[in-house]
């Protein structure tokens, strides 16, 4: 896990619009590509009085579609938004219909992840059983029936590899299956 | 009109009565005061004539007023390079032509401190302060104008007004660059496009600075009005139920997005 703090990336406390996002972004992506690929980066906004929904736009929701169409090996969580800047995430999380993971950053640890935009509730289930037993495969999750829903083991496979898609967990090959394990 | 303030109502009245007109035209405040938005729109309308020769002239006389005399004084649209003008709770910005100008962080850092100052919350003061650097950049970004934008704002105790304007192409001439947007056939329409979330020239994302501003309002009471070309597309909250009424106007050359609320109810914060 790598933590990047924004503040010190882009040496502004205020990001706003889609000009600042768009100077911005090849630095970000500069520092994610830094890291190595597969690695969960934590993006602080400790020190970030303002950031727009534009800025989010350019910056953060390109990198996660970057991720999602498998151009970039990267999971990412958010931390430390005051509330504006977390208002106006979700706002483009929620136009944008993308997710996110936001997590409680006390003590320097990410605990209390939670879900920005809108994830159906079957794979937000699904998601919160992961997180639960921090790593699982379909067959343990069949098994366990984990959530509160009796699937069969195809619909475990096809909710975890759309949370994987997500960027919301990190799948592993361990032998003739996929192992998907929560970012913190 | 009395001695009441000038309102952007009364300034379209007069922009049709302008326009209809064959012979040069006279506009008094009749010693009254003028709003923040009526005053901006004004002088653009003022500048749009002097501009175009063959038109008849416009004659404005305005009573003493500090955001018309700043306006006046800070000779937008025509002059070069960025200014800051105040005057009491009023301030007039002619802008920098590109966003990544430290003078505009310094003047986003004083805004933000004047709203806090004046009593809005911290998340609030954030709130607008973003809404009006997102107005801002839409200059940049869309309007390919030839001279600066101009941002005017009045701070008065948990009150706030501001207007954002530019003489560029217009929201219908950009957003019609987007193949996807080239149906569009008026001003009417691309206003009510502009302002839908996501809806941008720009295929790759983009059009997030309306629900920005949208957002950043809807806790507080006031009005927005986003004028552009033939039309005016007005948002209101003044009242317990949200309103949107469009208007047709005389054609402007750019963009006029004005903004008045206020942290109580109208009839303790009337302007």
């Amino acid at each position: 896990m790598t933590r990047i703090a924004v503040r010190a990336v882009t040496g502004r406390d205020i990001l706003a619009g889609k000009s600042d996002g768009m100077r911005d972004f090849p630095r970000i992506l500069d520092v994610v590509e830094q890291t190595a690929p597969g690695e969960t980066i934590v993006f602080d906004w400790d020190g970030i009085e303002i950031a727009t929904a534009s800025y989010f736009g350019a910056t953060l929701a390109a990198l996660l579609r970057m991720a999602m169409s498998g151009e970039l090996d990267r999971y990412f969580i958010v931390t430390n938004l005051n509330r504006t800047c977390l208002d106006e995430l979700k706002l483009v999380l929620e136009y944008q219909g993308l997710v996110m993971l936001l997590g409680d950053s006390k003590g320097g640890h990410i605990r209390k992840v939670q879900v920005l935009g809108t994830l159906e509730s079957p794979y937000a289930a699904t998601l919160e059983a992961v997180q639960k037993l921090v790593s699982a495969s379909a067959t343990e999750l069949h098994h366990g029936q984990h959530g509160g829903a009796v699937i069969g083991k195809t619909g475990w496979i096809n909710r975890l590899s759309n949370l994987h898609r997500l960027r919301l967990i990190r799948k592993e090959r361990v032998g003739r299956e996929y192992k998907f394990h929560a970012l913190s | 009109m009395g001695k009441s303030v000038v309102q952007i109502r009364d300034i379209e009245h007069f922009h049709w009565q302008l326009s209809e007109s064959e012979c040069p035209l006279t506009f008094s405040s009749n010693g009254g005061g003028i709003s923040l938005a009526a005053a901006v729109e004004l002088s653009l309308i003022a500048s749009h004539r002097r501009a175009h020769t063959s038109e008849p002239h416009a004659k404005i006389r305005v009573a003493k007023n500090s955001i018309w005399a700043l306006i006046k004084e800070s000779g937008w649209p025509l002059r070069p390079g960025c200014a800051t003008l105040r005057d009491g709770d009023s301030t007039v910005l002619v802008l920098p032509t590109a966003h990544d100008d430290p003078w505009w962080t310094q003047r986003i850092t004083m805004l933000l401190a004047d709203l806090a100052a004046n009593g809005f919350p911290s998340h609030l003061a954030r709130g607008l302060t973003g809404a009006v650097i997102e107005m801002v950049d839409n200059i940049w970004l869309h309007s390919e104008a030839p001279h600066p934008g101009l941002l005017a704002y009045q701070i008065r105790r948990r009150k706030f007004a501001f207007s954002v304007i530019d003489v560029g192409v217009g929201m219908l001439a950009s957003l019609r660059k987007s193949p996807s947007l080239r149906y569009l056939s008026s001003s009417m329409e691309a206003i009510g496009k502009a302002v839908e979330p996501g809806v941008s020239r720009f295929e790759n994302g983009g059009g997030m600075g309306f629900p920005s501003l949208f957002h950043a309002l809807t806790s507080l009471w006031g009005t927005a009005r986003i004028r552009s070309g033939e039309a005016a597309l007005i948002l209101d909250h003044t009242g317990e139920e949200r309103s949107k009424d469009s208007v047709y106007l005389p054609p402007l050359p750019g963009v006029h997005v004005s903004v008045r609320c206020a942290l109580d109810a109208p009839s303790r914060s009337r302007q």
